[in-house]
């Protein structure tokens, strides 16, 4: 090449701008809602990982209905393990909660308290879901006096929530393509305002590889660019969320699946910008003047 | 490339022109020499510039047509290897694309950077305007040159670095004779140094009974004996510009 690159972009600084500012909108709203259901269904499924299923049996269910019942639910898929706590486990369990001096001063004891069977899921958040409807159709059984299950309306928002970072998944391709569709564009003006650089080089034996690589590594930078705006503006809605939710609940909540999401406009910006100026860049794409009008409607 | 085959040859060329209902080229072959002179001559519209362009190698042969540089097939080259051969042909047409926002000088040099030569390009460059009595353009942007000087600094872009084959289309025609004699006797000299030169217009030059001379004639290429050439003062007298 005769010019840096980036020579063409920085000869018209205003237009590249507001194309840079389109593509990083066209990555940023997509992100925004994947990232808004990436961390509520955090902090979501944080709250119910942490919730495990039990199963309280009646006083009068015997050793033998208890151990089946364990056998029975340690055959389930989404089960990691299943644990036995008797009456004086219980009894520790409320004691941790409550505090040993109020479980005195109400009289409790493990002869008062059943068994029961502690269920820790082995998947995470879809399968819990699965756990905990399975785990409430066992109520229905005599020897089982109730269940202790998470909130059915805390289970829908969930349901919900992964609806929605599913939907913004989707969404997220859908800003992609219009992310390259605007890149593409801008870099196919630019390479029709370099056709007769690109004419002359090629004239005079310049590979095609070489014609390419201005327009693919223009497609990387802007891609970068767009990519770098828009997840700088992300980490900062990450930042202002994390800050609202300590605020709100007084503790600092971890959005595990959140900060990937903020990142991923970064990497992925740069890509579709070196895939749009690659194909962009193809000769059938590239225009010419060389071809004789014959020559090119017979499309040699 | 092989030393002893022709620069360039050209077998089969056939080429319908569906708008016009006859064929632009009629099965036309045709070799180059090395530093032999050729030149073709016809009316408007016989097909000279489709034959410049699939020979200089701008556009890619119809089907069926084969095309030899230097004893090597283009059919069975890659792409890249194609655009090597590019390297050893200067070509230049009557209307040269050129970087308009840049000097003759930075236009002339584009051929020896293309090439991998840019250690010699400014010297060889500045030779070739001095030879030609353009020197006084060298630092001129294109986009402020009449069209007289655009077409001969893009015949001596053509002629930059030596090529071992050089093809000028129509460009020549258009060309006064202030300008035309100096190019002339450049073109002389790189035939005589070893590059074979093809001319293509209307009529032949003073230097056509160098080498094989063609008419090119609705689509039909022959080979003429004895051309009628008309001395350059006597065409110009008359209008003509060779």
């Amino acid at each position: 090449m005769i010019q840096p690159a980036m020579h063409a972009c920085r000869k018209s600084p205003w237009q590249t701008l507001a194309v840079v500012l389109a593509a990083s909108v066209s990555l940023l709203l997509p992100g925004f809602i994947a990232f808004s259901a990436a961390a509520a269904r955090d902090t979501a499924a944080g709250w119910i990982e942490s919730f495990n299923p039990v199963i309280y049996f009646t006083s009068n269910a015997d050793a033998q209905t208890v151990a089946t019942v364990k056998a029975e639910i340690e055959e389930w898929a989404p089960v990691g393990e299943v644990r036995l706590r008797k009456g004086a486990d219980a009894v520790k369990d409320l004691e941790k909660r409550l505090g040993p001096e109020r479980v005195r001063e109400l009289g409790i004891t493990g002869a008062m308290l059943p068994s029961s069977l502690v269920v820790v899921p082995s998947t995470p958040v879809i399968g819990h879901i699965d756990l905990v409807a399975r785990v409430a159709g066992l109520e229905a059984r005599d020897a089982i006096d109730a269940v202790g299950i998470p909130d059915a309306t805390a289970m829908r928002v969930l349901s919900i929530l992964s609806l929605l970072a599913a939907l913004g998944a989707g969404l997220g391709l859908l800003g992609l393509f219009v992310h390259a569709v605007i890149l593409g564009e801008y870099l196919a003006r630019l390479q029709r305002v370099e056709q007769p650089q690109n004419d002359v080089l090629m004239m005079f034996g310049a590979h095609g590889r070489s014609v390419r690589k201005p327009t693919i590594i223009r497609g990387g930078v802007l891609g970068l660019w767009s990519g770098g705006i828009a997840t700088v503006t992300l980490l900062g809605a990450l930042a202002l969320w994390q800050g609202v939710v300590s605020a709100s609940f007084g503790s600092s909540i971890s959005l595990v699946t959140a900060w990937p999401v903020a990142i991923v406009p970064l990497l992925v910006g740069s890509l579709t910008g070196v895939c749009a100026g690659f194909f962009v860049s193809t000769p059938s794409r590239r225009p010419t003047a060389l071809v004789p009008r014959l020559l090119s409607a017979y499309g040699v | 490339m092989r030393k002893d085959a022709p620069i360039i040859s050209c077998f089969h060329l056939d080429l319908s022109d569906p708008t016009r209902k006859r064929k632009a080229l009629d099965d036309i072959s045709i070799e180059v020499e090395r530093g032999s002179w050729s030149e073709v001559v016809g009316p408007a519209g016989g097909g000279k510039t489709l034959l410049f362009s699939v020979l200089s190698l701008r556009a890619a042969p119809p089907r069926g047509t084969k095309v030899v540089v230097g004893g090597r097939n283009l059919d069975r080259l890659p792409v890249t290897e194609i655009a090597d051969m590019r390297r050893v042909f200067g070509s230049a047409c009557a209307q040269p694309i050129m970087l308009d926002d840049r000097s003759v000088i930075e236009n002339l040099v584009v051929p020896f950077v293309v090439r991998g030569e840019s250690r010699m390009a400014l010297e060889s460059t500045e030779a070739l305007l001095e030879a030609c009595e353009l020197m006084h353009l060298r630092d001129v942007c294109v986009r402020e040159l009449s069209h007289q000087e655009r077409v001969a600094v893009g015949v001596l872009r053509a002629l930059a670095g030596r090529p071992q084959a050089i093809l000028v289309d129509a460009a020549l025609d258009a060309l006064e004779q202030r300008l035309l004699k100096p190019i002339m006797a450049e073109l002389k000299q790189c035939h005589l140094d070893g590059s074979a030169v093809v001319l293509f217009g209307r009529e032949y030059s003073e230097n056509a009974r160098r080498g094989r001379r063609y008419r090119l004639e609705l689509g039909r290429l022959s080979e003429v004996e004895n051309p009628v050439i008309v001395p350059a003062e006597d065409a110009a007298e008359a209008g003509g510009v060779r």
